[in-house]
């Protein structure tokens, strides 16, 4: 676990009081800015530590782990600890939700068990609320990609977050504003990036193309990453079954660079 | 690690199969197969204007990192204060992982991160278009610090603990 601590100034404004925190863990790394200066360290310290926590009880990678010793056998699913079948069952409805598309018990994943594709944005949840019991109201973390905000990163705009050009990873393809109001805004990214082993389709035993990336925009950080892979998977149908599903909405890169979005992702757009 | 290994031979694959498939992105229509719910955006390619295709900004195969101060494998450099605390580029330590070796610089100014540079990498990250050039958080940092307007960039790039460390160090170096 690595990690470090910057004082980091805004391009915008010098005098934003901005506190990033970055931490190496679930094979990624997730970087939380914190806006609220009134928030002590004590909350980032602790959002950190449940970061790694995590890690240590869900990681497929870990002999130890609860999910490697339920992969198994070794355990029964009643065994475990209450949020291990919380994740479980919520990777087993995604699963239907998605007709498959989405299966953490799919041929070819390590172990036969593979909560990976939930269990970090879950994760990154639970971890925006250990900042918000402190009173964290305007923050961004980032994990690996995958970007959960809440409030604005300073008075007077949204959080724009850029969606990365599938090609070209210093360049940005399309700029996404996230509310400031009600609540959390999350925006996950599935795609060619890395990692190509999570967009085999469950179904076909496939590599899914018909997309270079897709990111899927929504309240929940789980949900929009389980959403963003289970719609990669299915292909050129993966964006209109997106666009079915309420409160989420998509945006897709095509291998020829074109981008399609749901109806409901336009407004986001600037 | 097994998986890693397994997860770079599948990765180079489709970057190969991707890489022949989509040489000539108007072949691959799209008003045929698009969702009847999706609005279609502006039927020009995304990118930056002075590309002149998909792949053009891509790593290409056969690329070698060329950042000054390449360093033999294995080997921590001193790290390069070029001005005040807070300023300057500074270089991590060279971190051996399964496929070679990973090491990064930093830029700094004023505090800031402005920017990453990778000082060497294995030959597997430049082999595909799977940019090793950098990690998701740090360079969105640099991204962001290159575009006001941006805040943080969803979508990840290559990520490793060895470019973690490095770039740890870097930082670490920066800090003083």
């Amino acid at each position: 676990m690595q990690r470090a601590e910057l004082g980091l100034g805004s391009q915008l404004d010098e005098q934003i009081e901005r506190r990033l925190r970055i931490v190496s863990t679930m094979g990624t790394i997730i970087g939380i800015d914190l806006r609220d200066p009134a928030v002590p360290s004590g909350a980032l310290d602790a959002a950190e530590a449940w970061l790694v926590e995590v890690d240590a009880r869900f990681s497929p990678f870990r002999p130890t782990s609860e999910i490697s010793r339920l992969a198994r056998g070794e355990i029964e699913p009643e065994a475990c600890a209450p949020d291990v079948r919380y994740v479980l069952t919520r990777c087993e409805e995604l699963r239907v939700a998605s007709h498959g598309s989405f299966d953490i018990r799919a041929e070819g994943l390590r172990g036969g068990l593979d909560p990976s594709g939930y269990v970090k944005g879950w994760a990154v949840e639970e971890a925006a609320h250990v900042l918000e019991a402190a009173g964290a109201r305007n923050y961004v973390i980032n994990a690996g990609g995958d970007v959960l905000v809440r409030g604005a990163p300073e008075a007077g705009r949204p959080w724009i977050v850029g969606i990365r050009h599938p090609l070209e990873p210093d360049q940005v393809v399309a700029r996404v504003a996230l509310p400031a109001t009600e609540g959390r805004h999350a925006l996950a990214t599935s795609g060619m990036y890395e990692r190509v082993d999570h967009i085999v389709d469950p179904q076909t035993g496939l590599a899914a193309i018909s997309w270079l990336s897709l990111s899927v925009a929504g309240p929940s950080l789980a949900q929009a990453d389980a959403y963003a892979t289970a719609a990669f998977a299915m292909g050129r149908v993966g964006l209109a079954w997106l666009a079915g599903l309420p409160g989420y909405e998509g945006y897709a890169i095509d291998p020829g660079l074109r981008p399609s979005w749901t109806a409901g992702f336009d407004p986001l757009l600037v | 690690m097994p998986k890693r290994a397994i997860t770079a031979l599948i990765t180079t694959v489709i970057a190969l199969v991707l890489l022949l498939s989509f040489k000539t992105p108007a072949d691959s229509g799209a008003a045929g197969g698009a969702p009847a719910l999706v609005s279609i955006g502006p039927g020009s390619s995304i990118g930056p204007a002075s590309s002149s295709g998909p792949l053009a900004g891509g790593p290409g195969a056969g690329d070698s990192p060329t950042p000054p101060g390449t360093r033999p494998p294995g080997t921590t450099p001193a790290p390069t204060k070029v001005t005040a605390k807070g300023s300057g580029t500074f270089t991590g330590d060279a971190v051996q992982e399964q496929f070679g070796v990973i090491q990064v610089q930093a830029t700094m100014t004023g505090g800031k991160l402005t920017a990453v540079t990778v000082v060497q990498m294995p030959t597997r990250g430049r082999s595909g278009f799977i940019s090793a050039d950098a990690a998701p958080i740090l360079e969105s940092e640099a991204i962001a610090a290159q575009s006001a307007s941006i805040d943080s960039v969803s979508g990840a790039t290559y990520t490793s603990e060895a470019y973690a460390q490095s770039l740890q160090s870097a930082l670490d170096h920066a800090k003083g």
